[in-house]
């Protein structure tokens, strides 16, 4: 197996198919390693996925989801293979039971869509930050139920995915006004909620996402607006940052700029940690979670 | 199939008379005090689980759930009737469990979880299997331990005031409440209560009147002077109408003053909730909950004349504290901080069922 042709695979679903997150794309392409690499122990297996999840690590995309995803789907594998004595059988029920577990993260989206509904109500104003997938289609189907609310989307740069998601809304018949990210103190008294989404949720009930939200938090904070966080529980991921340098520095930098081996304190980070206190809630497939829960959720999955 | 989905009219006709005699005796004022509401609603649904023609999982929720429903709609502002239908679900889902023995044991809880997911094992849906096992008898047990816990929630809330209440400390109260005078009476009498008048005055006087007699040394402030005499309090003792999901708080008209006052002073705010006050909702604004009162208690009846054609008087009954101004729960369990909530409600209800 070679790392090229793990990468080549993974970006294939990335770039085909725009719907797909990060860490779907992952265990996507860990499954499609699984059928079509064939092996004949476990520990061949192992090393498999391991050389994959490095191969994906380092495609030039924002790793956070690509991360989590990866850790869970090998948890499964973890749990899968004990069951069985035959290897092949083993294999059989890894990619059947597989394609369960990749059914129920894509039936999460809509789930956490489901979730939020309700807190979007008649005539409120939401700012959202950048563009989050889930988000975009919690807001589309409160369009949809005819509910009248308008929406405030930072451009978010560097690499204005605010903008996508302003045409995405406008579309879909939301209204959608697009704001710099300098105006969010601007906008906030204005607002009565702030909805984002995350690329990553660490254990202490705080978010990894897109550059600026940590900034946005502080200012919602601040004015005293909630803060709702939708996610996917995918992304639940086992670190414990305390500050932003604690963050690792694959999450904050493509690899293709660690590769240059240029001084990062010179760089752009890509994403922040928003830390727990400035999270009034989450929606995830799981339920309705406060920060706190997110702890309790990974440590029963990996005591 | 799935009971949620279910209409209302699978109830037979001598339900729902019983259901509207509870409801009205609620609306009449004969029935006062959630735990006296609850312990009814637990009276009202064992008589139609053991009166049920079917006392299959399916047909049993689908009956307790639709008269779950009856009481919600009928009296909205009861969280505590539809606190202990949830109770009872719970109870049918778990007896049905134990009989249907599912393979998916392994997997403790109920509900999604991260665990449930990497195991593959499929949510556990709504449905109830095609079990026909007859129900009753075990669930006799189960509702007599939920009244049982319900009897004695208010001794055990009370039972833990030594821990938080002690001498020559000043506390203040708001309004009221049956279970905060049993939890001041049951604290050591050394200490100093301010009582804050809540929108029932006399009743606050009359409690004021009660625990003076009692030995303890009450001070009746306005409810204006709240914020004024907050520097000088130690500890604020309030009862809730209900903790919701997520750690905020649902109660009487006028806490969220007396909360942030004591945000500002960082004092302490103890909640008084015992476990059937607990509902897995979350509040999506806070006029989300809310009703209106008569409104005498704004402008009495016989200063009408003050009020000419543009003059609207509002009373709302409830008011709504978000969790950060919440120090501590006190449950029959023991106390526990507001984020903390959710582990409670997941282990009372069925997550299937919050949406009754």
């Amino acid at each position: 197996m070679k790392k090229e042709e793990v990468q080549e695979i993974f970006l294939k679903i990335m770039k085909e198919e725009e719907d797909v997150s990060a860490g779907v794309a992952a265990i996507r392409t860990l499954l499609s390693v699984i059928e079509n690499y064939k092996v004949t122990t476990v520990r061949e297996l192992d090393l498999n996925m391991q050389l994959a999840v490095e191969a994906m690590k380092h495609c030039d995309q924002p790793v956070t989801a690509i991360s989590s995803g990866c850790e869970l789907f090998m948890r499964f594998i973890t749990f899968a293979k004990l069951d069985f004595t035959d290897f092949e059988e083993c294999e059989q029920i890894m990619l059947q039971r597989g394609n369960i577990f990749l059914n129920t993260l894509l039936e999460a989206r809509g789930k956490v869509a489901k979730q939020a509904m309700p807190f979007i109500t008649d005539g409120c104003k939401i700012l959202t930050h950048s563009r989050s997938r889930v988000v975009l289609q919690a807001m589309l189907e409160a369009a949809k139920a005819n509910k009248r609310f308008e929406v405030y989307v930072t451009m978010s740069c560097p690499d204005n995915s605010g903008e996508l998601m302003h045409k995405q809304l406008v579309a879909g018949g939301v209204d959608a006004t697009l704001i710099l990210d300098s105006a969010v103190g601007y906008i906030m008294e204005q607002v009565d909620i702030v909805m984002i989404g995350a690329e990553g949720v660490t254990e202490s009930g705080g978010i990894i996402n897109k550059i600026g939200t940590y900034l946005l938090g502080m200012a919602a904070l601040e004015l005293k607006k909630p803060v709702y966080v939708l996610t996917e529980s995918f992304k639940f991921s086992r670190i414990y940052p305390l500050d932003q340098q604690d963050l690792p520095k694959e999450f904050k930098y493509l690899s293709s700029v660690l590769k240059s081996g240029k001084d990062l304190t010179k760089e752009h980070p890509l994403v922040d940690y928003t830390p727990p206190a400035y999270i009034t809630l989450l929606f995830t497939d799981l339920g309705i979670l406060t920060p706190s829960a997110v702890s309790d959720e990974l440590i029963k999955l990996y005591l | 199939m799935s009971p949620s989905k279910g209409s209302g009219k699978d109830l037979d006709d001598k339900f729902i008379d019983l259901i509207g005699k509870f409801v009205s005796d609620i609306k009449n004022g004969k029935l006062r005090g959630s735990n006296n509401i609850a312990l009814s609603m637990v009276t009202l649904l064992e008589t139609i689980i053991s009166d049920s023609q079917n006392a299959t999982a399916y047909e049993l929720c689908t009956a307790v759930r639709a008269a779950g429903r009856r009481v919600a709609a009928a009296l909205p502002h009861e969280l505590v009737a539809s606190n202990v239908t949830r109770r009872i679900l719970r109870a049918v889902r778990d007896e049905n469990r134990a009989h249907a023995n599912q393979v998916n044991q392994t997997v403790e809880g109920s509900g999604e979880s991260l665990q449930r997911l990497v195991l593959a094992a499929g949510a556990r849906r709504a449905t109830l299997g095609a079990a026909q096992h007859d129900l009753r008898e075990p669930l006799r047990d189960h509702i007599a331990e939920l009244r049982g816990e319900l009897e004695s929630s208010v001794s055990s809330v009370c039972g833990q005031a030594k821990e938080h209440v002690h001498g020559d400390e000043v506390i203040l109260t708001y309004g009221a409440s049956a279970l905060a005078e049993k939890f001041l009476r049951a604290a050591p009498r050394t200490y100093k209560l301010i009582l804050a008048e809540g929108p029932e005055t006399a009743e606050s006087h009359a409690m004021a009147h009660r625990l003076s007699t009692a030995g303890i040394s009450v001070t009746v402030v306005s409810s204006a002077s709240i914020y004024a005499v907050m520097s000088r309090v130690n500890k604020v003792v309030i009862s809730v109408s209900a903790a919701l999901g997520g750690g905020a708080v649902l109660a009487a008209a006028g806490l969220s003053a007396v909360t942030q006052a004591a945000r500002h002073y960082s004092v302490p705010v103890l909640a008084l909730a015992p476990l059937y006050k607990l509902c897995p909702v979350h509040a999506t604004d806070a006029s989300y909950f809310n009703a209106l009162a008569p409104p005498h208690s704004a402008l009495p009846y016989e200063r009408h004349e003050c009020a000419s054609d543009n003059v609207h008087v509002y009373a709302p009954m409830y008011d709504f504290a978000p969790p950060d101004h919440i120090t501590l729960f006190i449950t029959n369990l023991g106390g526990s901080s507001p984020s903390y909530m959710y582990r409670l409600l997941s282990e009372l209800y069925d997550p299937n069922d919050y949406n009754l």
